[in-house]
C-alpha cells in the first residue's frame, strides 16, 4: 500500500483521529489517484511531495469529518495555493496569470477607482504571498470550495475593511431628512405631504424593520441596501429566483403594513385617509426604504 | 490548530461563527452539503458583515436579471378556489388583479384578489361588510359597471371575479394624444350613469377616480372597484392636503354617501377637461364655495359643464346634486354646445325666412298671373278700338267734320258735345238711341254704349305727345275711365286733335292728362264726341320706357290713326319690374303689329303697382331675416367645432 500511496506515514501521523478513514479498504489507493490527478493537473509546479502531503493532511485535519471532506477537497487548487505559499516561480505566475484577475474583479466590485484597487489589491498579494509573520496566509486555503472563491472572498473583504475604514464617520443622514433622498417632484402637494409625514413616516418604516424577522430584514437589505437583482439574491441564499421574488414581496407587504399600522397610531390617522396618503407617497416608497435602510446601517457600523 | 497553522481568513472575520474566506468558498462550491448551506443562510440573515462578503462576491459572480417578477404573488396555474390563474394585469391599492380560466364557465376572468391586510376585519371595514357589498355589487347588472361573477375568500383572502374586459383603464384613455373634451365627457357620461345605477341599488363606490374606470376596447365603459376603499373613521386634524379625489367629509370623517362619489367624479372629469385636480388659489383660505374656480380658460369647455362641475364640487354635500342622476342628466344636457331652445330660435328664424321668401316668390307668381291675364284682354281693347276707328270711316266722316262738329257745340260746360241744354241722362239716352240705330255690331244698346265709355282708350301718338305736352318718349296704351276731370282744364287744353286720334293733353304739376275723343253717332251723321280722359304720371311713364324701352306706343307708320286698322300681334308675354316715383310696378308687354304683318310695330301693356307688398314680406324685413339667419346658422357651426 505504501508504495501506492508515497508518504502514507506522514500523512496518517497528521491525522491521528481518522482512524475510520484510514480502516477504509482501498482509501491509500484513492489518496493516491487524487494525488496523481491534481499533480497532472499542475505538472509544472515543483513541490516536495512529502511536504505537500503533510499538508494536504493538516487541511484535512482542521475538518472534524475529514472523512468527508476527502471526498471533496479541491486538490489541484491546494497544490496550487501550497506552491504558491513555498514562493514556487511557476505557481506565482500561474496564480498571476489565472486568478488574480478574479481577486481584482471583486475588489473593483466595492470601488472601481484606480488608486483604491491598486491600494487593497496590493496589500492583498502582501498578504497571502509574502509572509509578514512567517507564513503566507494563502496557506489557509483549505482546498473547500474553489482556490478563486477563496481569493475573492478574501479580496472583497479587505476591500470592504479598507472601504469601512476609509469611512470613520460614516455619513448618518439626519433623521429629518430621509425624503430629501427621494428625488424631488414637480407635484406641490406630494412636496407637502412629504415634507409633513416624512420624518413620521422614516421612523415607522425603521421600527417596522426592526420588528421583521431577520430573514425578511436580511431580504429587504439585500434588495434595497445592496442593490441585488432577484437573482442574485437567490444566488446569496442559493435558493431560487421565484421563492426569493415570493419571500421578498412578503417582507415588503409585511413591512409596509406595519408602517401602516405604526403611522395609524403615531399619526392617529383614520385607515382611508392613511389609504390615500400611502397611495401620494407611493411612488417615492422603495427610495424612502432605501434611505432608511442605508441611514439604518450608517448608524450600526 | 496543529502545527502552528493559524486558521482563519486573510483578515479576520469581525466576530466568531462568521464565515472566512474557506467557508465563502465552500459555500459557492456546488458541493455544498444542505446542512452546511442552511447553517450558512441563518448566519447571513443576522450578520450584516457577512452578508455583505457574499453580496459582494455574488455581485461579481451572477449576472443581474431584470427583477419584472417582483410584484407577482401567485404563480401561473395557481388554483384559486375554482379558478386557474394566468397571468398579473394590475395592481393598484387594493390588490393584484390576474387574468383566470373559469374551467366551469369556459371562459376568462378577471381575478381581484384583495391585499390581505385589507381582507382582514382589523382594516377598518369588515370583511362580512365586505362581501355584502361585493354581493350587492353582483346582483347590479348594468353595461357601466363592471359585472361580478362571483365572491369568495381564498386562503384567507377575499377575492372577486369579475369580466374580463381588454381594454385600457379610463385615466389612459383620457391622456391619449388624440383624446378630445368631447370623447371624455362621454366616457365620463357612461362612467356616471353607472355610478348612478350603484347609487340606486345602493352602493356607494367611496373610492371614484380614473384607475377605477376601465374602457374596453369594445369602447364600452365600466365602473370597477366599488365600495372597496374602507371607511373613514377619525381624522387628523393637522391633515393638510386633500389626496386626489376625496371629499371633504370624507376627510372629516362623515360616512360617505352618493354625494362623496359626486364629488371624486367632479374631481376626475374637472381633472380629465383641464388637466389639472382643482385646487384653491394661493391665498384664498378654506373659501366656501368650490375649488378649482373659475378654472383655466384654456381648455374648451362647454360652460353649462363648468356649473355642473361647481356644484359637484361644492364643500358642503348639501349644496351639491341631489342624486348622481341628477349630476348626469345635467351634465348630458350641458354638453352639447347648444341648448335645444337656441337650436330651436335659431330654426324658427330659419323657417321665418324661408316663409318671408316664399310668400314674395308667391306674391309674384299671383302678379304675374293677373298681369298675364290683363295682357290677355289687351288685344280686345285694341279691337274695340279699331271698331270705333272702323265706324268712323262707315258714317264717312273725316276729322274736318268732327271738329266741326265740336265748333257747333259752343256749350263747352258739357263734358260731352251733344244738345246744348240736353242733361246728361238724355245725351245718354241720345247716345244710347244713336247706338241702337246704328248699325253697328255689339253697340246695340246702351250697355254697349257704357261699354264702349268704360273703355274709352288713349291711343296716344308718340309724335304728337313730343309735339303738344313734351312727355318721356315711349307711352303705353292705358286702359282707363275718365275720373273727374274739370272740364275747364279740359277745353283749355291748346289743340284737339282729329278724331280717331282722340287727343289732348294737359299738365297739372306732374301729372299728365290724357283725354281723348269719341265720335257720338245718330243715325249716320255724328252729332258729339264722348271725352274721356284718365291722370297719368309722367315720371312713371318715363320709367316704365327707360324699363321697356322706347318703343313702346302704339303709332302708325304714317303718323295718323285714319285708316289704320290694328290688330295684335300674337302676346310676347314679358313681365318686367319696374320702380317708380318709389312705387314697385310689374309690368306685362304685348308686342302688336299691323294686320297681316308679322313684324310688331308697337307694344301694348299692362301694368300693376306692387304695393300690396308690406309688413313681413316687406324686402327690409326680407334682407334681415336673411341676415340673422346666416349668422345664427355660422355660429352654430363655430360652437360644433369649438367643443371638440
Amino acid at each position: 500500500m505504501s508504495a501506492v500511496f508515497p508518504h502514507a506515514d506522514v500523512f496518517w501521523a497528521r491525522l491521528p483521529r481518522a482512524a475510520a478513514l484510514r480502516a477504509r479498504p482501498g482509501v491509500e489507493a484513492q489518496l493516491a489517484e487524487k494525488l496523481e490527478a491534481a499533480r497532472s493537473a499542475r505538472p509544472q509546479l515543483a513541490v516536495d511531495p512529502a511536504a505537500f502531503v503533510e499538508h494536504w493532511a493538516t487541511q484535512l485535519s482542521r475538518s472534524p469529518e475529514a472523512e468527508a471532506e476527502l471526498d471533496r477537497i479541491h486538490l489541484a487548487d491546494l497544490l496550487l495555493a501550497f506552491a504558491c505559499g513555498c514562493g514556487d516561480p511557476e505557481a506565482l505566475r500561474l496564480f498571476r496569470a489565472e486568478l488574480f484577475p478574479a481577486a481584482v474583479s471583486a475588489v473593483r466590485g466595492v470601488e472601481a477607482s484606480g488608486a483604491f484597487v491598486e491600494e487593497v489589491t496590493q496589500q492583498l498579494l502582501e498578504r497571502i504571498l509574502v509572509s509578514p509573520g512567517g507564513r503566507p496566509r494563502i496557506l489557509d486555503y483549505a482546498g473547500r470550495g474553489s482556490l478563486e472563491h477563496w481569493l475573492r472572498a478574501a479580496a472583497l473583504r479587505l476591500a470592504l475593511n479598507a472601504r469601512r475604514d476609509s469611512r470613520r464617520a460614516p455619513e448618518q443622514l439626519a433623521s429629518d431628512s430621509r425624503w430629501d433622498a427621494v428625488a424631488p417632484t414637480a407635484d406641490l402637494q406630494l412636496g407637502l405631504l412629504q415634507q409633513r409625514f416624512g420624518p413620521d413616516f422614516g421612523t415607522a418604516v425603521k421600527e417596522s424593520m426592526a420588528e421583521l424577522s431577520s430573514q425578511d430584514r436580511s431580504l429587504l437589505r439585500l434588495h434595497f441596501l445592496n442593490g441585488l437583482s432577484l437573482n442574485q439574491i437567490g444566488a446569496v441564499y442559493q435558493v431560487n429566483k421565484s421563492t426569493i421574488s415570493r419571500r421578498l414581496s412578503r417582507a415588503r407587504e409585511t413591512l409596509l403594513a406595519r408602517t401602516r399600522e405604526r403611522l395609524e397610531r403615531t399619526l392617529r390617522m383614520a385607515p382611508s385617509e392613511l389609504e390615500s396618503l400611502m397611495r401620494v407617497l407611493g411612488p417615492g416608497l422603495e427610495l424612502s426604504l432605501t434611505s432608511v435602510l442605508m441611514s439604518e446601517a450608517g448608524s450600526t457600523t | 490548530m496543529t502545527g502552528g497553522v493559524s486558521f482563519g481568513g486573510v483578515t479576520a472575520p469581525a466576530a466568531p461563527g462568521c464565515l472566512d474566506e474557506n467557508a465563502v468558498a465552500r459555500y459557492l462550491a456546488d458541493d455544498t452539503r444542505d446542512d452546511e448551506r442552511e447553517a450558512v443562510r441563518a448566519h447571513l440573515d443576522t450578520c450584516d458583515r457577512c452578508r455583505d462578503l457574499v453580496a459582494g462576491l455574488v455581485r461579481t459572480l451572477v449576472t443581474p436579471e431584470p427583477d419584472d417578477a417582483l410584484p407577482e404573488t401567485l404563480a401561473r396555474g395557481t388554483n384559486l378556489s375554482r379558478y386557474v390563474v394566468l397571468d398579473p394585469v394590475g395592481r393598484g391599492g387594493m390588490g393584484v388583479v390576474y387574468a383566470a380560466y373559469d374551467p366551469e364557465l369556459d371562459r376568462k376572468v378577471a381575478l381581484k384578489l384583495l391585499r390581505s391586510d385589507l381582507s382582514t376585519s382589523a382594516a377598518g371595514l369588515g370583511r362580512s361588510q365586505l362581501l355584502t357589498e361585493a354581493q350587492a355589487m353582483a346582483r347590479l347588472s348594468h353595461p357601466n359597471v363592471i359585472t361580478v361573477f362571483d365572491v369568495g375568500t381564498w386562503n384567507d383572502e377575499v377575492f372577486f371575479a369579475m369580466e374580463f374586459v381588454r381594454g385600457q383603464t379610463l385615466r389612459a384613455a383620457q391622456s391619449a394624444p388624440e383624446a378630445r373634451a368631447r370623447r371624455t365627457l362621454e366616457l365620463y357620461l357612461a362612467a356616471g350613469t353607472g355610478l348612478a345605477a350603484a347609487h340606486q341599488a345602493g352602493i356607494v363606490h367611496r373610492d371614484f377616480k380614473p384607475d377605477n374606470v376601465l374602457v374596453g376596447e369594445d369602447g364600452r365603459v365600466r365602473v370597477t372597484d366599488f365600495g372597496l376603499a374602507r371607511k373613514p373613521e377619525q381624522v387628523d386634524a393637522r391633515m393638510a392636503g386633500t389626496p386626489a379625489y376625496m371629499a371633504p367629509e370624507q376627510w372629516r370623517g362623515a360616512p360617505a354617501d352618493e354625494r362623496t362619489d359626486q364629488y371624486s367624479f367632479c374631481v376626475a372629469l374637472y381633472e380629465a377637461l383641464y388637466g389639472s385636480r382643482p385646487v384653491r388659489a394661493a391665498g384664498e383660505r378654506s373659501g366656501s364655495g368650490p375649488a378649482g374656480f373659475p378654472p383655466p380658460r384654456t381648455a374648451r369647455v362647454p360652460p353649462g359643464v363648468t356649473r355642473v362641475l361647481a356644484r359637484g364640487l361644492q364643500p358642503d354635500p348639501a349644496q351639491r346634486w341631489p342624486s348622481m342622476e341628477a349630476l348626469v342628466g345635467a351634465l348630458r344636457a350641458a354638453r352639447r354646445p347648444f341648448r335645444l331652445r337656441t337650436l330651436l330660435a335659431v330654426g324658427v328664424l330659419l323657417l321665418a325666412t324661408a316663409g318671408v321668401w316664399a310668400q314674395h316668390g308667391l306674391q309674384l307668381l299671383r302678379v304675374n298671373r293677373e298681369l298675364t291675364s290683363a295682357a290677355e284682354r289687351l288685344p280686345e281693347l285694341l279691337r274695340a278700338q279699331a271698331d270705333l276707328i272702323d265706324l268712323q270711316a262707315q258714317v264717312g266722316l273725316g276729322a274736318e267734320g268732327v271738329l266741326a262738329a265740336f265748333g257747333q257745340a259752343s256749350n263747352m260746360d258739357a263734358a260731352l258735345g251733344l244738345a246744348e241744354n240736353a242733361s246728361l241722362e238724355h245725351q245718354l239716352a241720345e247716345a244710347h238711341e244713336v247706338m241702337r240705330s246704328a248699325d253697328l255690331p255689339g253697340l246695340k244698346s246702351r250697355d254697349a254704349l257704357l261699354l264702349v265709355n268704360a273703355w274709352g282708350s288713349v291711343i296716344f301718338n308718340l309724335a304728337d305727345l313730343d309735339a303738344h305736352g313734351g312727355a318721356a318718349p315711349g307711352l303705353p296704351l292705358l286702359v282707363g275711365t275718365m275720373d273727374g276731370i274739370a272740364s275747364d282744364e279740359l277745353w283749355s287744353a291748346p289743340t284737339l286733335a282729329a278724331i280717331g286720334v282722340p287727343l289732348a293733353t294737359a299738365v297739372r304739376g306732374d301729372d299728365l292728362l290724357l283725354v281723348s275723343a269719341r265720335p257720338v253717332v245718330r243715325g249716320s251723321s255724328v252729332v258729339g264726341a264722348m271725352l274721356t280722359g284718365s291722370w297719368l304720371d309722367r315720371g312713371l311713364l318715363a320709367d316704365l320706357g327707360r324699363a321697356v324701352g322706347a318703343r313702346v306706343a302704339l303709332h302708325a307708320p304714317d303718323g295718323g290713326w285714319a285708316g289704320a286698322r290694328w290688330e295684335p300681334a300674337p302676346p310676347v308675354g314679358r313681365l318686367s319690374q319696374v320702380r317708380s316715383g318709389g312705387r314697385d310696378l310689374a309690368v306685362y308687354g304685348v308686342a302688336l303689329g299691323a294686320p297681316g304683318s308679322r313684324t310688331p310695330t308697337g307694344e301694348a301693356f299692362a301694368y300693376r303697382e306692387l304695393q300690396a307688398e308690406s309688413g313681413l314680406a316687406a324686402p327690409a324685413l326680407r334682407w334681415a331675416l336673411s341676415l340673422l339667419s346666416a349668422a345664427a346658422a355660422a355660429w352654430l357651426a363655430w360652437r360644433r367645432w369649438w367643443f371638440r
